[in-house]
């Protein structure tokens, strides 16, 4: 579903994310939170673009059809989320974890991520073309048609994984 | 405005369903499978389906158009004048038409095939196969890639960063990160494993300060 309510309040914006658990077609876009805790909440069809997210609980959040575009992600937590069909294309991620995840058809081009876990996830049809990932881990992941094309890399573990699944770049080893 | 995505198990395609609130009619786009969930969104939510809209005749696209029409009557836009035995109105060049209470405009974008088209209903762009996020439609050969690319500059990267894109494969994006992260389509902004690694090094160092 989709269906944006764009030119809400600040403060009411945050009202609804503090104490709403299912929320639908809301535009979040250029706001900060600090060391928040939205965890086990639902977003549909809500953009959160040029967002910054800084030690910000998102642990087992279901989100469809979502936009975190071009936000930063510091420190934060997305443990056993289950986000599909959304794009998190030109995030920066530092210090994330998004352990144990459904993240399945998700578009993560042009993402810069550093120190940031993705372990035990289903990255089934995602996409991370155009990436920079760096000290980043893919252990254990799922990545039957996922997609790393020139995507530079240092550090990245895909132990575990169906790397023969996933589509590389040309002459792009997955190890 | 609302839309239901709804994924094809059979071409790994996606089909979306828009539905108006006000007016209480829908419109599908490229019913790839007609199964029991799309008709439950349609039955739900009580709409009256309008109008079917086909961005190329490729099976993955219409394989549910059948089914779909033992069950409602809605009108079938593609840019081929039949599919899969049913006539359908023929769209050709860009244009619009209104269906469901909605304008939808339609980008004739030859390339993928010789009958693609996207849809444009308010601000989300129904691309087909044409485009997908970071990749160029499959083409044939360097022509059609040729035909495609200009196509896709012309009409596609004048429009507004933040139109979104639901393609026919794949995770949805936007005009703002295709034209970032697409680089067949902005080769000259590609960035280069340089600038990627000095912004690898930045993030280390914001990563430290914490």
């Amino acid at each position: 579903m989709f269906s944006m309510l764009q030119g809400i309040p600040q403060e009411t914006l945050i009202d609804i994310l503090k104490h709403q658990t299912t929320i639908h077609s809301i535009d979040f876009s250029g706001l900060s939170f600090e060391n928040e805790d939205f965890s086990g909440k639902t977003f549909i069809g809500c953009r959160f673009s040029n967002v910054s997210f800084t030690g910000v609980k998102m642990d087992r959040c279901r989100c469809r059809m979502c936009f975190f575009e071009f936000s930063a992600f510091t420190a934060s937590s997305f443990t056993e989320t289950d986000i599909q069909f959304s794009s998190f294309a030109g995030v920066r991620i530092s210090g994330c974890t998004f352990a144990g995840s459904d993240l399945l058809n998700n578009n993560f081009n042009g993402i810069t991520s550093f120190d940031t876990s993705f372990n035990d996830s289903d990255l089934y049809n995602s996409r991370f073309i155009m990436a920079s990932l760096a000290d980043t881990s893919f252990q254990n992941c799922n990545l039957k048609k996922t997609m790393f094309m020139q995507t530079p890399r240092s550090n990245v573990s895909f132990k575990s994984s169906n790397t023969r699944e996933a589509l590389f770049g040309k002459g792009e080893n997955p190890e | 405005m609302k839309i239901y995505y709804h994924f094809s198990r059979e071409g790994f395609s996606n089909g979306y369903l828009v539905g108006n609130e006000k007016t209480g009619k829908a419109i599908v786009i490229d019913p790839g499978v007609m199964n029991r969930e799309l008709l439950a969104h349609i039955e739900q939510n009580r709409y009256q389906l309008e109008a079917v809209l086909v961005t190329h005749n490729h099976a993955s696209h219409h394989n549910g158009l059948k089914t779909l029409l033992k069950i409602y009557s809605p009108k079938v836009y593609a840019a081929d004048a039949e599919l899969n035995g049913r006539k359908t109105t023929m769209l050709q060049g860009d244009g619009s038409f209104s269906a469901a209470g909605f304008t939808v405009r339609y980008f004739s974008v030859p390339g993928h095939s010789p009958d693609s088209l996207m849809f444009q209903i308010e601000q989300v762009l129904f691309t087909g196969d044409a485009l997908s996020a970071g990749r160029l439609g499959e083409t044939n050969n360097v022509y059609g890639k040729r035909n495609l690319l200009t196509h896709l500059k012309n009409k596609l990267m004048t429009l507004s960063d933040d139109l979104i894109l639901l393609p026919g494969h794949g995770p949805p994006t936007t005009i703002g990160a295709e034209r970032m992260y697409n680089c067949e389509l902005s080769r000259d902004r590609i960035e280069t494993e340089t600038a990627a690694v000095e912004r690898l090094t930045g993030l280390r160092q914001m990563h430290q300060c914490i």
